[in-house]
């Protein structure tokens, strides 16, 4: 197969009772601290871009295919080039995974709804085989 | 205030002299009318006041934001509109300078700020976003050619009409998410704001901040590269909260400088009388030492937190809490030092024609529960409080 | 204390079926868990056992059956529930 793909689909409702219950303790176990700074809506993070950008690590989590490697939801981060796309950056595990399976760049687009309560993501590599 | 280096001192005493001899005399008029207060803007220009942050490397005055603080509070002193279109123009330029990248097209822009003393307005409130400055609707198009335009219909722009340059924000792309935002300038001739409404309200009567429709093609480069979420974090609100609660506090201060004035006169009126004003005014002063010390402790603790490597306590919750709760206290309390002048002073602080007049101070500090609402606020405040680790 | 990890999953695992009739290694995300949801469960086991899994220990098949979890927490040296 030339590509990977991954897609994930979540309640919004998930993330904001894991803030109510667990508060910062839950942002720092899953986010980087940059995730949780473009997440704030006047000032408090908003439940519903940090589930978008949680579909977006678990969509990536189907590309790189883990298996039995520990994989920390910090090692994939999703950023925003200076007035560009938003993008996965890759650390530790995460980037290991994907330099063994000798993926190319992963592309994201993300998105969430603002009345249903849901969030999306879906993430695209390719592999040695499209080359 | 905190001690200043000589420059500094020079750059407050000019400003006090602005507010003493141009604000001051113009200020019942700027709010009768409701007009711009084109004086004292002409008289910062005239010292360079408009270019005080820009660093000294780019030719402005370097001051520190300390001593910006200080120059809302000498305005507010002697008339609220002239003081709240500095502070408006001020945070903008603070939030440049803030996130200025080296060699960025924004560095030859402070440039020619600086030179040609030019007037920014922030055009971030939005209709149909409810007042959510986190989230807009109108977004950056590109227009070929490395250019992009935009179209953002604006409920309220302070100045907008007045000012040189706007600062924008807006989504980053069509088909960006709304909390994916940026911030354009656009110079005069890049844009045109067509006025939508009127501006005829209670108090800061001299802001002139109707609403209006925004168009405007631009350079892709007028884009600052930093995204919004972190310059409203580290900057734009914090800074804006601050700038705000001096220019309240000094409001407030010339408010009960004036029911102290009236009380002496009486006193001399009336020698050896009793005087229950002048207990009144007691109290009134410990409601002013509240709100001086609220406001005081908020700047120190912004610089100190802007000190840290990569302003990281900026980005804490318990910082946008705290940086909440100054605008919460300051716009809460700023009118009722107002409202107490009014009790110490009576009938001659009621009528707008005499030494003693607070009404305008009255109205203007009414504005400060309102410019971002403070309910929208507890609500932010609110979520914050239930995740945050610290506060 | 495999009492303790059912009640945490039945409480927090957001399980389209009642946990009770799920065998010891059932694999819980075929049953239902999303990958968001076991992130609510780590967290609180973590709070319940006052202990913290380590990053090596975040994998997929740590939370995949009532059976791993409860070896999990051996590893880890919980001890009752706090």
């Amino acid at each position: 197969m030339p590509l990977r793909v991954g897609i994930d689909l979540l309640d919004v409702e998930e993330v904001e009772e894991a803030l109510s219950a667990h508060g910062e303790r839950y942002l720092a176990r899953v986010f980087t601290p940059r995730e949780v700074e473009d997440c704030r809506a006047d000032g408090a993070p908003a439940p519903a871009r940090l589930a978008a950008r949680f579909a977006a690590k678990e969509a990536a989590v189907k590309v790189l295919r883990p298996g039995a490697v520990a994989l920390p939801w910090t090692s994939i981060e999703v950023e925003r080039a200076p007035g560009g796309a938003p993008g996965l950056r890759l650390a530790g595990a995460a980037a290991a995974l994907a330099g063994d399976a000798a993926l190319g760049p992963l592309a994201l687009s993300f998105t969430h709804t603002h009345t249903r309560g849901l969030a999306a993501a879906i993430v695209v590599a390719e592999t040695p085989a499209s080359r | 205030m905190s001690v200043l280096a000589p420059p500094e001192q020079a750059f407050l005493t000019e400003i006090r002299r602005i507010a003493d001899e141009v604000a001051a005399p113009h200020a019942i008029e700027v709010d009768r009318e409701a007009r711009f207060p084109a004086e004292t803007v002409q008289a910062l220009r005239d010292v360079g006041a408009l270019a005080a942050f820009v660093p000294a490397e780019l030719g402005g005055g370097g001051v520190s934001f300390e001593a910006l603080a200080a120059a809302c509070f000498e305005l507010g002193r002697r008339c609220g509109a002239s003081a709240m279109v500095f502070a408006m123009h001020q945070i903008q330029v603070v939030t440049i300078v803030r996130h200025l990248d080296a060699g960025s097209w924004f560095e030859g822009y402070l440039r020619e700020l600086t030179s040609e003393q030019r007037l920014i307005a922030s055009v971030t409130s939005e209709v149909g976003t409810g007042g959510d400055m986190g989230r807009s609707v109108a977004a950056v198009t590109p227009a070929g050619e490395g250019t992009v335009s935009f179209e953002k219909q604006a409920p309220t722009v302070s100045y907008g009409t007045f000012a040189d340059d706007l600062l924008t924000t807006l989504r980053r792309a069509p088909d960006a998410d709304g909390g994916d935002q940026v911030l354009a300038l656009t110079a005069r001739g890049q844009h045109e704001l067509e006025t939508t409404g009127t501006w005829d309200p209670l108090g800061m009567r001299g802001t002139c901040s109707p609403g209006g429709v925004l168009r405007a093609t631009l350079p892709a480069e007028q884009i600052l590269a930093t995204p919004f979420p972190a310059i409203s974090a580290e900057s734009m609100v914090p800074v804006s909260h601050i700038l705000w609660s001096h220019l309240w506090l000094g409001i407030a201060t010339d408010a009960f400088d004036r029911a102290r004035a009236f009380v002496r006169a009486s006193a001399k009126q009336k020698p050896g009388q009793p005087l229950p004003a002048a207990t009144r005014l007691s109290h009134l002063m410990s409601e002013l030492s509240m709100l001086r010390a609220e406001v005081s402790s908020g700047l120190r603790e912004f610089c100190e937190a802007s000190d840290t490597p990569g302003r990281e306590r900026l980005s804490t919750m318990a910082a946008a809490l705290r940086f909440n709760n100054l605008k919460l206290s300051a716009s809460d309390q700023a009118p009722r030092v107002c409202q107490g002048a009014l009790g110490v002073t009576g009938i001659v602080g009621f009528k707008n024609d005499t030494p003693f007049s607070v009404g305008r101070h009255l109205r203007d500090t009414m504005s400060a529960c309102l410019m971002v609402a403070n309910e929208r606020i507890h609500e932010t405040n609110a979520s914050l409080l239930l995740i945050a680790k610290d506060v | 204390m495999p009492d303790a990890i059912r009640t945490i999953i039945q409480e927090h695992g957001r399980m389209p079926v009642d946990v009770s009739t799920l065998p010891d290694d059932a694999d819980l995300y075929a049953a239902g868990m999303t990958s968001h949801a076991s992130v609510n469960v780590m967290l609180a086991l973590e709070d319940a056992f006052d202990i913290e899994f380590p990053d090596h220990m975040l994998k997929r098949s740590v939370f995949e059956s009532f059976a791993e979890i409860r070896a999990a927490l051996e590893e880890l040296g919980a001890g009752a529930p706090a």
